[in-house]
């Protein structure tokens, strides 16, 4: 069977890197409101209740395909009492970035290197590791 | 009469492979007549390529999850089953892509169209895509009973030998 590359090519010559983002947004939107109605063992009628519309609205809303405003995603979040979305720089405060930097170790055949807070042991002459930044300090 | 038709591969991502019917009689398959038609109307353009975007993420990142392809119509006999057919939907509401959900990681694609009135059924532009997506795919099932289609090895796509065709 000979395979094509139909779709990729339509895309290629219609759409923009503005759309993809705007569709690959509401994808992931919609991905992450069903991933938090599974944890709370709600279904999407539960959704709809909650929020006092119909099913089919909700339905609508989290195929991925409907353009959500931002005061809809806050009804939804204060629904189900969580965030769906957060944006980069939240994210790094959230979730503090590791750095790592290569540290470069001169050692004997099998000495034991002892650092701040890394025991290791190595069968080189040599060895760069990564090491995290945050550990790690001019002598 | 009997009409005889090919599966022909439409495209295939890291999750989805999608496939469309082909009829002997005619140049493009069904999905191809959909978009090559909706994309010259510069009242469904956009709508168009983002569904045709909103596929290929589902095909590349999220997989063909049942959730995401809606059932035609609920019919009032509790116990009776959908149509095989589900749709995909464009963000405007207007334009309804017919397609048949194998699993996780096959869909055949069909033709659509901009949807007019609240049932499928009653809508001049897309009552006859519905019935022949229903009806594709009902002999399509037929097919895998028959083992004409079989799942691969990894049961992640469809096999089939060369020259079989859907006799419509």
């Amino acid at each position: 069977m000979k395979r094509n590359n139909i779709i990729n090519d339509f895309l290629a010559k219609h759409s923009s890197a503005e759309t993809k983002r705007y569709v690959s947004h509401n994808v992931d939107i919609a991905e992450q409101i069903h991933a938090i109605l599974e944890r709370l063992g709600w279904s999407q009628k539960d959704l709809a209740i909650k929020l006092n519309k119909s099913n089919a609205e909700i339905s609508k809303w989290l195929s991925g395909q409907h353009n959500l405003t931002v005061k809809s995603i806050a009804k939804i979040e204060a629904a189900l009492g969580e965030e769906i979305i957060t944006t980069p720089q939240k994210a790094a405060e959230k979730y503090k970035q590791v750095e790592y930097v290569p540290l470069t170790i001169y050692a004997n055949v099998n000495q034991k290197i002892v650092t701040d807070s890394y025991d290791h042991v190595s069968d080189l002459k040599i060895k760069t590791i990564n090491y995290k930044k945050e550990n790690t300090r001019i002598a | 009469m009997s009409r005889f038709a090919t599966i022909k591969h439409i495209n295939t991502f890291k999750k989805v492979h999608y496939y469309s019917i082909l009829f002997e009689d005619e140049e493009d398959s069904l999905f191809e007549q959909f978009i090559n038609k909706y994309i010259e109307d510069e009242g469904t353009k956009e709508e168009l390529v983002e569904m045709v975007e909103w596929i290929r993420k589902i095909g590349d990142e999220i997989g063909a999850k049942t959730k995401y392809f809606r059932h035609e119509g609920a019919t009032s006999d509790a116990k009776a089953l959908p149509p095989p057919a589900r749709f995909i939907e464009g963000a405007a509401g207007s334009l309804r892509l017919y397609c048949l959900v194998l699993s996780e990681q096959v869909v055949v694609l069909y033709n659509g169209g901009v949807k007019t009135k609240n049932k499928a059924q009653d809508c001049p532009n897309v009552s006859s895509h519905f019935r022949l997506a229903n009806k594709i795919s009902k002999v399509i099932t037929q097919s895998f009973i028959e083992k004409e289609i079989r799942w691969n090895e990894e049961d992640t796509d469809i096999t089939f030998d060369d020259g079989f065709e859907l006799v419509l």
